[in-house]
């Protein structure tokens, strides 16, 4: 009977990620044994029912205890009863097989809810990516996720470069990474979003102004949160993909259940490789004399690659443990530099490597019906190392120009040693059926300290600032209760947060050798979502946030951002209201409208300083007000559109340092942008075994000033900016297409994509030109 | 005393940008006005323009035209030192916003060290992106500035940065040490193209071959035109640095290039016995290098060498009217001439036999902690008893426009910006003043009131 026990799905869902436990739970069938996905299973005589994911499974989150039946029924199905007995301490799976209703399907079609529908609709505002229907695609996650209205991922320039995300005009580290609930700034650059394989994710889940308890973090513009596939099921997934630019990309993910046993074991790893030497133009480039460069230039330094494995074992399903899992992993990152944030000059010789060991530790357990606790723990070490010891600078064809005694950027051989610790621990309490009980904490450690012959000293204390040991001490605590009203139309959750901060780093300018911070505030929200029918809900969240800087903000990264020890964390009011209805009886049109109004305090801004370095630094107050709509169509059951569409107007206020900027819109980030994306299922012909999936994209941004600049000087929307105003990203439009072929006997596919079908030139924040017209093909392996 | 260093980059926000240039001239050639007839035609009065008229109702054989034009060099926004060059027709007076004219504009991502003037054109030391080099704009018909090309600087820079200087209405010069750091570059200004370099390898090659080795075997990098560049009839005067690992100068000496602008051929090489950086540290067109109106050529600083064992001090050296190599007998040291510990001036223009500065007035404790200060005060210095006397009518200020003082219409043009950045309730938030003072009277008086950015240097055009 535990053979088959799907229960323990730890992060199962958002908010409750990780409290559930699940004492029933099954696997819907058709007669021909394919899973049904959307069979809606309920308790009856209770109010509880779950709806079964894409691979026919369910599971209840919690039940009481008793003789009960279950009502299993599909839309085209005949509905299924079945006794069950359910036990403390005694988890009960089911098969259960549906057979093909020969009646009429009546005319209100009431649909299931996926799990990923589920999670839109949470009180708190949260976008879900079903990983399952993306994977066999070459897509990158950054382009995977570009297609959620209010959410904007930038990438520097190609594979493996760096990426930013822009959940409802916040970027950076305001936006917080979670894996598996988990925050992830102790897992390095293995966490880029661009490295991440999709084969053993599970759902992208992306958070948008109020976080859920559960998450325990701080972060104003929201979250994302990476949930992989639970330990409790076997399975096996493999792709490789090739691109142009002799990029190379193995996945793999296992994870098998001993048989008979309630071990588990699994591997995950990752390999990239790409040249990335692609080919742009730019009118910014020209040559020693200041003649324009024409042609077109190929990138030449831009070589990267990253490994990763983690192998991981534990029990699941015991009595002292519903999981229990322990990882170790190992990361490493080799990459060429070619440029700072300037294309004009190109870099030859700078390198960046990583090397991360990681060991982390897993517990959950559902203790009572009612309580439920999880811990997390986590100890890694990054070593990192930078280099900068060319004795020549380059041009764009990659020759040799000048020699140069102090580096291309700045003469360096530095190797950082960097210690995180984290600890986390949830825990939730059931008081009734209307009540429960939340709470969270975590702490984050890094210790940093590093060696660099080259590295300046202190003005006044002669000792270089990099070999000084840095601190950095944060704990995130939250208590919640979470409340179901009238029928659970209505649920709720209420919280307090409790943020401390304790910081020491090097002083590059005091008579002191560090400087020391030191800060303790309180936060409070509260979240609503009610529910008019089974489509239509309204829901509102507030919260009065404080952002604490991460390490990175205060110690610099080492390469071209610098420190600033003396950040403050930004505090912020947050409110998200949004509706969403579907627009015919057959509920194949919906659409969605979210607001959101923020208002941050301290605002921390990655500011330019000189061409090629940045500096974090807390600015004046930022006021943010956006609107973002979803249409999604289903002309048929194959096919889909979905139209997504954000403004945003982020402004400054009470900029003191320089009043001509009140209310200019915040520079660098793209305040208006939609995403048309449609896919059309098909059964290839001639009796051939094969599903096709053909897909497109259409993202568009709106062109945006690269630095702040006066409001008298915008330009409307579509409208030509004053040509006194030069530093502009122009407007962009990527296009995407791809199919997919998947193969019916066997679990393979096969996925060809080309990215900027167009041919478009696309920038970054920084006006650095991205790939032009390139292709991918992947072939994917799953089981 | 890299450790030096580092308070300048961080007051200075060097890294604002790679490049400097030149602190050529402010006082461009002025084109010959026409003169006025004795018997003016009478259609100097008809709105139109008409006969031998260089305007509407002036010039040929009417009343010369208003032909100067100004633009103002702003940041307006101070975090990242970003802002426009805007253009105006007469020197502003009175209140100014900056903003209500940035149409006519031209946005500029580093406008920290701004540019110079010649003739009816502005040369900045980058172009709207930041790039180093020579960013040349004109006024158009419309009265708006427009890009009238560029040269790049390169990244590589040797002493500090990209400097340029222009010769004559159609000739300039500037260094590129990415192209040949023992060269000055030439550049045809009207097509904004190089058009050779003025070679000085054999020259540099001498002077080390002529140092101790124990000196010239630490030299790491060597390259002409840096710190400033000057033209005056008919020389280029520009700086030489045989730099060591550290940047710092091999010999306590400061090599002057003098190259002959018709030849294009390097003249000779002069030396003082005391290495500053003229045109001070990485500033460009900061008027720290100048031709007086005495025709002399002054170069100042407050910086040498960091391990120099005399610390910063001011010091001023000149190269007099008429001749090619240093004044000997003359020269300012703050430390031996100031009675009241005065330093860390900025500027340094000329005239009437004075130099005019903004200086800290007070003694400055070794950790340069005073800096960030608000004690910089205007100063006349006497160039014959050398002895600075503090304009007490003049209000104290901070140091945030690294630029000094510039002389129009006869009066010299000090910039205050006093206000406290982060109290909301001082009245000189968000403004900055620029006092006039008449050396005629002694007497100074607000001039101008710039509001919606922090201007950094005003340039005057001949048009």
């Amino acid at each position: 009977m535990y053979k088959n026990y799907f229960a323990i799905v730890i992060f199962f869902s958002g908010v409750m990620v990780t409290l559930g436990q699940s004492p029933l739970s099954g696997k819907v069938l058709d007669d021909t044994g394919i899973p049904m996905m959307g069979a809606t299973v309920q308790l009856q005589g209770t109010k509880l029912g779950v709806v079964a994911d894409e691979n026919g499974y369910f599971k209840f989150e919690k039940t009481p205890y008793g003789n009960f039946k279950l009502v299993v029924s599909s839309l085209g199905f005949q509905t299924k009863t079945v006794a069950v007995q359910l036990k403390r301490s005694h988890p009960v799976s089911l098969t259960i097989t549906l057979a093909e209703s020969s009646e009429q399907l009546d005319e209100v079609v009431v649909r299931g809810k996926s799990q990923e529908q589920q999670k839109r609709e949470r009180p708190i505002k949260i976008e879900v990516i079903d990983i399952a229907k993306v994977v066999q695609q070459a897509t990158s996650l950054p382009e995977i996720i570009n297609q959620i209205s209010g959410v904007k991922v930038r990438q520097s320039s190609g594979v493996g470069s760096n990426t930013t995300i822009a959940i409802n005009g916040l970027q950076g580290n305001a936006i917080r990474f979670f894996k598996d609930g988990i925050p992830t700034d102790y897992l390095g650059r293995s966490f880029d979003l661009s490295l991440l394989p999709t084969g053993n994710l599970k759902n992208v889940e992306i958070y948008k102004g109020v976080l859920p308890i559960a998450l325990g973090a701080d972060a104003l513009g929201g979250a994302v949160n990476l949930t992989t596939k639970e330990k409790s099921r076997d399975y096996r997934s493999a792709s490789y993909e090739i691109g142009s630019f002799n990029t190379n990309i193995l996945n793999l993910g296992v994870n098998y259940v001993i048989p008979k046993t309630k071990l588990h074991a699994g591997v995950t790893s990752y390999y990239t490789y790409t040249d990335n030497d692609y080919e742009f133009t730019s009118d910014d480039i020209t040559d020693a004399f200041g003649v324009p460069i024409t042609e077109e230039l190929t990138r030449f330094h831009d070589a990267f690659r990253a490994r990763y494995v983690d192998v991981n074992f534990g029990v699941h399903d015991t009595k002292w443990a519903d999981i229990l899992d322990i990882s170790l992993s190992y990361f490493d990152l080799n990459n060429q530099v070619q440029n700072g944030i300037s294309i004009v000059q190109p870099l030859g010789e700078v390198t960046q490597a990583e090397i991360t060991r990681l060991a982390s530790f897993r517990y959950a357990k559902q203790i009572t019906p009612k309580w439920n606790v999880n811990l997390f723990l986590a100890y890694s070490r990054n070593d990192t190392q930078e280099q900068d010891l060319a004795e020549f600078r380059y041009n764009w064809f990659g020759e040799q120009t000048v020699e140069t005694p102090s580096g291309e950027v700045q003469l360096r051989d530095q190797r950082i040693e960097q210690d995180n610790h984290v600890a986390r621990f949830v825990a939730r309490y059931d008081l009734n059926e209307r009540f429960n009980i939340k709470l969270s904490s975590t702490y984050n450690s890094v210790d940093r300290v590093g060696t660099d012959p080259f590295a300046q000293e202190n003005f006044i204390t002669g000792i270089q600032p990099i070999t000084i040991p840095s601190t950095y001490r944060k704990i995130v605590s939250g208590l919640g209760i979470g409340s179901k009203f009238f029928g659970q139309k209505l649920v709720g959750e209420t919280f307090v947060k409790n943020y401390y901060l304790e910081t020491e780093s090097a002083s590059f300018f005091g008579e002191s050798l560090t400087e020391e911070l030191f800060d303790r505030s309180f936060g409070f929200g509260q979240s609503f979502k009610y529910e008019f029918d089974e489509t239509t809900y309204v829901r509102i969240s507030y919260e009065q946030a404080t952002r604490i800087p991460e390490a990175d903000e205060y110690f610099g990264d080492n390469l071209f951002l610098l420190p600033n020890p003396l950040l403050i964390p930004e505090t912020s009011d947050n409110l998200n209201v949004g509706i969403a209805t579907n627009l015919n009886k057959s509920n194949s049109v919906a659409v969605e409208i979210n607001g959101f109004y923020r208002d941050t305090k301290d605002f921390i801004r990655i500011f330019p300083q000189g061409l090629l370095f940045s500096i974090n630094r807390n600015s004046f107050t930022q006021i943010a007000k956006g609107v973002e709509m979803n249409f999604r169509i289903n002309p048929s059951e194959s096919s889909s559109i979905s139209a997504a569409i954000t403004y945003q107007d982020l402004r400054g206020k009470d900029n003191l340092d320089n009043p001509n900027l009140e209310d200019s819109r915040t520079p660098n980030i793209p305040y208006f942008f939609t995403n048309l994306s449609a896919n059309k299922n098909f059964l290839f012909p001639f009796g051939w075994d094969l599903d096709l999936n053909f897909y497109g994209n259409y993202l568009f941004t709106e062109q945006y000033f690269v630095r702040a600049t006066e409001k008298s000087l915008e330009p409307g929307l579509f409208e030509k900016a004053p040509s006194s105003v030069t530093n502009i990203i122009p407007s962009q439009h990527q296009v995407n297409m791809g199919v997919t072929c998947k193969l019916k006997k066997i679990p393979l596919s096969l996925n060809f994509e080309v990215i900027n079908a167009l041919d478009a030139e696309l920038y970054d924040e920084f006006r650095i030109p991205k790939p032009l017209r390139n292709f991918r093909l992947k072939m994917t392996y799953r089981l | 005393m890299k450790t030096i260093k580092h308070v300048l980059i961080f007051f200075l926000g060097i890294g604002f940008m790679a490049c400097s240039s030149d602190d050529s001239n402010p006082e461009p050639d002025n084109e010959p006005l026409a003169v006025e007839d004795d018997t003016p035609e009478v259609t100097c009065d008809d709105g139109i323009q008409n006969g031998d008229e260089t305007g509407v109702d002036c010039g040929g054989s009417c009343l010369p035209c208003d032909t100067t034009s100004f633009a103002v060099f702003a940041i307006t926004n101070t975090e990242d030192g970003s802002g426009f060059l805007v253009p105006y027709d007469d020197l502003p007076t009175g209140e100014v916003d900056i903003s209500a004219s940035l149409e006519n504009g031209y946005q500029l991502a580093s406008t920290r060290f701004s540019g110079l003037s010649y003739g009816n054109a502005v040369y900045a030391p980058a172009n709207t992106f930041g790039e180093a080099g020579v960013q040349k704009f004109v006024v158009n018909a419309s009265g708006a500035l427009e890009d009238a090309g560029f040269l790049p600087g390169g990244a590589a820079s040797v002493g500090s940065g990209t400097i340029y200087g222009i010769a004559s209405p159609s000739k300039g010069y500037y260094s590129n040490h990415e192209v040949n750091p023992m060269a000055v570059q030439i550049f045809d200004t009207n097509s904004m193209t190089r058009t050779g370099e003025v070679d000085c390898s054999a020259a540099m090659n001498q002077i080390v071959a002529n140092m101790d080795p124990a000196d010239s075997d630490r030299i790491v990098q060597m390259a002409v035109g840096g710190g400033f560049m000057l033209e005056r009839d008919g020389k280029l005067f520009t700086q030489m640095f045989f730099e060591d690992e550290n940047f710092e100068e091999v010999v306590d000496k400061t090599f002057v290039a003098v190259i002959d602008v018709a030849s294009d051929t390097l003249e000779k090489v002069i030396e003082w016995p005391d290495f500053i950086r003229a045109g001070y540290y990485s500033c460009i067109n900061c008027n720290y290098a100048s031709v007086g109106d005495d025709n002399h050529i002054y170069l100042s600083n407050w910086i040498g060498n960091f391990t120099d064992p005399e610390g910063l001090v001011f010091r001023t050296i000149r190269i007099k009217s008429g001749e090619t190599d240093f004044d000997t007998e003359w020269d300012i040291n703050g430390s031996r001439d100031f009675p009241n510990g005065e330093n860390f001036f900025l500027g340094g223009t000329v005239a009437n036999g004075k130099m005019y500065v903004k200086m800290f007035n007070d003694p400055v404790d070794p950790t340069f902690s005073q800096l960030g200060e608000k004690k910089y005060a205007a100063y006349e210095i006497d160039l014959a008893t050398k002895t600075p006397r503090e304009l007490t009518d003049i209000p104290i200020g901070y140091w945030r426009s690294i630029h000094g003082p510039e002389i129009y219409d006869d009066k010299v043009y000090f910039i205050v910006e006093n206000s406290e950045q982060d109290d909301p309730n001082d009245p000189n938030t968000g403004k900055y003043y620029y006092y006039s003072y008449d050396p005629n009277t002694g007497g100074s008086e607000l001039a101008i009131t710039f509001t919606g950015g922090q201007p950094q240097r005003i340039v005057e055009m001949q048009n």
